[in-house]
C-alpha cells in the first residue's frame, strides 16, 4: 500500500501509521524532519547543547515507545514539542535546578533576579561584533521561563494560545512573559541597538 | 492617540491585538519616531533570536536514536549471529587446512608404502595403513 513512494514523500500521518506498525524507516524520516528543531528547543531550555542533545534523544526514544498511543489524525510536531518541553522541565527538576518560578505563576512586574550584563569591551568596534551573537548571548542570560516563551514565539512562531497550551499556562502569563522578556532583552542590548541606529 | 504602551507594541509585533488596535498603533508608529525606535529594536531582537537557531548534525543524532530504539534482544541476537558466523568461518578455514595437510601426508605415506613394497616382501597388512614386512 505504501511501498511505491519514498519515505520523504509521505506526510506525517502516514509516517506515524507506518511507525505504529514498527517500520523503523518511517520513524527515521520523522527524525530527519524534526530532530533539528527539537534539539534546538531542548538546547534553549536546558541551557547547553550537550544536555539539549541528550534530552532530545530521550524524547525520540520515548516517542517510538509510545507511538501506538498517538492519534495519527492529529498534528505530530506539536505533540513532539510538548513532550520535549515536559522532558526538559522534568530533567531540570531532577537535577534540582527547577524553574525560576512555577509554570503556573503569573509573572507581573520586574523579575526578582538580577541579570548579568552582556559582556563587551568598550574598545570593541561595533562593526566587529555580530549583533546576532550578542542577541543570542543576551537570550542566554534571560530567566528560563522568559527565554523559552520568547523562543517559542520568535523561532517556533507559535501564537500566544499555542504557547499557553505547550507550557500549560494561561494566555495572560504568556503575554506578560513575552513583554517582560522583550523589555529585558532591549535593556541588555541598549548599547548595541543605539550603535546600530547610529551606524544605519 | 497617546503613545501605545510597550506591551501594546510587543503584542502589535505578534499580531495579538484586535484589528482596529493594530491599525491605530500602525498609524501612530508611522508618525512617532520614539515608538518607531522601540518597534525597530524589538524587530531586530526578533531577527537575532531567529538567527540563533543552530544547525545540528542530525545524521549522527538519528543514528544514535535508532541504535537506542532497537530492542536489546535483537542487538544480542545480532551479536550471537556475528559470533556464530565468525566461528563457522574459522572452522571452515581450519578444517580445510587440516584436510590439505592430511591429504599431503597420505600422499607421502602411499609413496613410502609403494617404495617399501617394491623393496620388501609383505608378510601381512593391518589396519590404519600399517604393513608387516620382511626383507627380500
Amino acid at each position: 500500500m505504501y511501498k511505491a513512494k519514498n519515505y520523504k514523500d509521505y506526510d506525517d500521518s502516514t509516517l506515524i501509521k507506518l511507525s505504529q506498525k514498527g517500520d523503523e524507516k518511517a520513524f527515521e524520516e520523522i527524525l530527519n524532519r524534526y530532530s533539528n528543531r527539537i534539539i534546538n528547543l531542548a538546547t534553549r531550555i536546558m541551557g547547553s547543547v550537550d544536555d539539549g542533545w541528550d534530552v532530545a534523544q530521550e524524547v525520540f526514544v520515548s516517542i517510538w515507545k509510545n507511538i501506538k498511543s498517538f492519534d495519527s489524525s492529529k498534528n505530530l510536531y506539536p505533540w513532539i514539542r510538548k513532550i520535549t518541553v515536559n522532558a526538559c522541565y522534568e530533567e531540570l527538576r531532577k537535577r534540582g535546578k527547577g524553574l525560576e518560578s512555577s509554570l503556573d505563576d503569573v509573572e507581573e512586574g520586574e523579575p526578582s533576579i538580577d541579570l548579568p550584563d552582556v559582556k563587551y569591551s568598550p574598545e570593541d568596534n561595533y562593526s566587529k561584533i555580530e549583533l546576532n551573537e550578542v542577541i543570542e548571548k543576551a537570550l542566554e542570560t534571560l530567566p528560563e521561563h522568559y527565554r523559552i516563551t520568547l523562543w517559542l514565539r520568535a523561532v517556533e512562531n507559535l501564537t500566544y494560545e499555542e504557547i499557553a497550551e505547550t507550557l500549560n499556562i494561561n494566555i495572560g502569563t504568556v503575554k506578560s512573559r513575552i513583554n517582560m522578556a522583550r523589555k529585558l532583552m532591549r535593556d541588555k542590548l541598549k548599547y548595541y541597538l543605539e550603535v546600530k541606529d547610529e551606524s544605519s | 492617540m497617546n503613545h501605545p504602551s510597550f506591551e501594546d507594541i510587543s503584542s502589535f509585533i505578534d499580531k495579538e491585538l484586535p484589528d482596529w488596535k493594530i491599525k491605530e498603533i500602525e498609524e501612530h508608529i508611522n508618525m512617532c519616531p520614539t515608538c518607531k525606535e522601540i518597534l525597530n529594536d524589538l524587530l531586530l531582537i526578533e531577527q537575532g533570536i531567529k538567527a540563533s537557531h543552530i544547525e545540528f548534525d542530525t545524521q549522527t543524532f538519528t543514528m544514535e536514536v535508532l541504535e537506542k530504539i532497537r530492542p536489546k534482544t535483537e542487538r544480542r541476537y545480532n551479536f550471537r549471529l556475528k559470533l556464530a558466523t565468525i566461528g563457522l568461518v574459522i572452522s571452515l578455514i581450519f578444517g580445510t587446512s587440516l584436510g590439505i595437510v592430511r591429504n599431503r601426508y597420505r600422499g607421502n605415506l602411499d609413496k613410502g608404502k609403494q617404495l617399501l613394497i617394491s623393496q620388501h616382501n609383505i608378510i601381512s597388512s593391518g589396519d590404519m595403513g600399517v604393513i608387516f614386512i620382511s626383507d627380500r
